[in-house]
């Protein structure tokens, strides 16, 4: 190769790149849904992925549909109420971040956060009720057959199974789960994935910086 | 003879002392605490920082309380994507060091709640060693929202 050639090169790779950032930051001032905020703690998905087909109950009996993600940012967490150590430590992170919310309830751009039970043989929606609200009155509580649920973590990549679970005690037995949590648009698009250790402080920055770069329609 | 009995005496006291001395000093527990749980919930974890004063690795063998119908160690790890809860038959704690049982990590897992169990209130545990030693200790049941802060607290110790 020549030096002019490379030359040549130099030049064409340097306008592209130019022509590159230009159009990043045009793109970004005209449409933000394709864009990715920066230094978040959390995977933002590059295209955010709409959460459809599921049919579960809410903790009071209500149907909990794709159509309940719509109209605010939601929060997703898998788990179950026999869980002593990840699911009431990533409860209580949110019940901070929840104290910590420059929005109330009914305002615009205030989350809900949803608690999917995936151990529907014991969380009953009562007790599951109850369990939420200890954390947040505003926290609710969701289960539902295996084969819905399955319908909906399998959109997100949450994984569960049981330990134990044909053994002599048939109610004690360990769920393993996934202990993402996952953020849904107002859309009802799964937005973005925080990974543990959930520490309040960085989820709640990060997530008024995602909600405000996206907004709250 | 009178001597020898007197140094026989002697050595039993001294063999005696030692044993009070060493006995539940070799293990120190500190730290010791339980998350407020919803009252529907069945299970509680248990935290705290085991020292082993001792020259010796010391296992523990067994956990009990009468608030619940068992106790368990179980470690949180990620494996395959998932959190899962690995029982523990034991747990080791070096010689002259420490295991620390925390969130997100090795914990207590209190089965089988018998009892309400408020904030403010304790939860009487037994623990059991493998070197025969047996403590009494309680866990301070408390509200605290982030495990984060107790770590931070540390730091200033």
């Amino acid at each position: 190769m020549s030096a002019k050639n490379i030359v040549t090169f130099v030049i064409i790779g340097a306008i592209s790149l130019s022509l590159g950032l230009w159009l990043s930051q045009t793109m970004r001032i005209n449409n933000n849904d394709t864009q990715i905020p920066k230094n978040l703690d959390a995977t933002v998905l590059p295209k955010a992925r709409p959460l459809l087909g599921f049919n579960l109950i809410d903790h009071s009996n209500q149907e909990f549909t794709p159509v309940q993600l719509k109209g605010h940012w939601s929060f997703l967490f898998f788990g179950f109420t026999n869980c002593p150590d990840v699911c009431p430590t990533t409860l209580k992170a949110m019940q901070a971040i929840w104290k910590t919310l420059p929005t109330k309830q009914g305002e615009p751009g205030h989350p809900k956060l949803f608690f999917i039970s995936v151990d529907p043989d014991r969380d009953k929606t009562k007790m599951l009720k109850q369990y939420v609200q200890y954390f947040n009155p505003e926290f609710i509580g969701v289960t539902g057959k295996l084969d819905e649920l399955d319908k909906l973590t399998r959109q997100i990549g949450i994984l569960y199974g049981y330990d134990e679970k044909d053994g002599s005690n048939d109610q004690e037995y360990i769920v393993n789960h996934s202990a993402q949590v996952i953020l849904v648009d107002p859309k009802g698009r799964m937005r973005a994935v925080i990974s543990p250790p959930h520490i309040s402080k960085v989820m709640a920055a990060n997530f008024q910086t995602i909600r405000i770069f996206y907004g709250d329609e | 003879m009178f001597l020898f009995k007197n140094i026989i005496a002697t050595l039993f006291i001294s063999l005696f002392l030692i044993g009070t001395a060493n006995a539940g000093s070799s293990i120190k527990i500190e730290n010791a605490w339980s998350p407020e749980a919803p009252p529907v919930a069945k299970v509680m974890a248990g935290y705290m920082k085991i020292n082993n004063l001792s020259q010796k690795d010391v296992k523990l063998t067994s956990a009990k309380s009468p608030l619940f119908k068992h106790v368990e160690i179980h470690l949180t790890k990620m494996d395959k994507g998932m959190m899962r809860m690995i029982k523990q038959d034991n747990l080791n704690i070096k010689a002259k060091s420490f295991t620390e049982l925390k969130p997100g990590s090795l914990h207590m897992m209190l089965i089988g709640k018998l009892k309400p169990v408020k904030a403010g209130s304790t939860i009487p545990v037994t623990l059991k060693f493998d070197n025969g030693e047996q403590l009494e200790i309680k866990l301070s049941v408390k509200t605290d929202e982030q495990p984060q802060q107790m770590n931070h607290h540390h730091h200033h110790h």
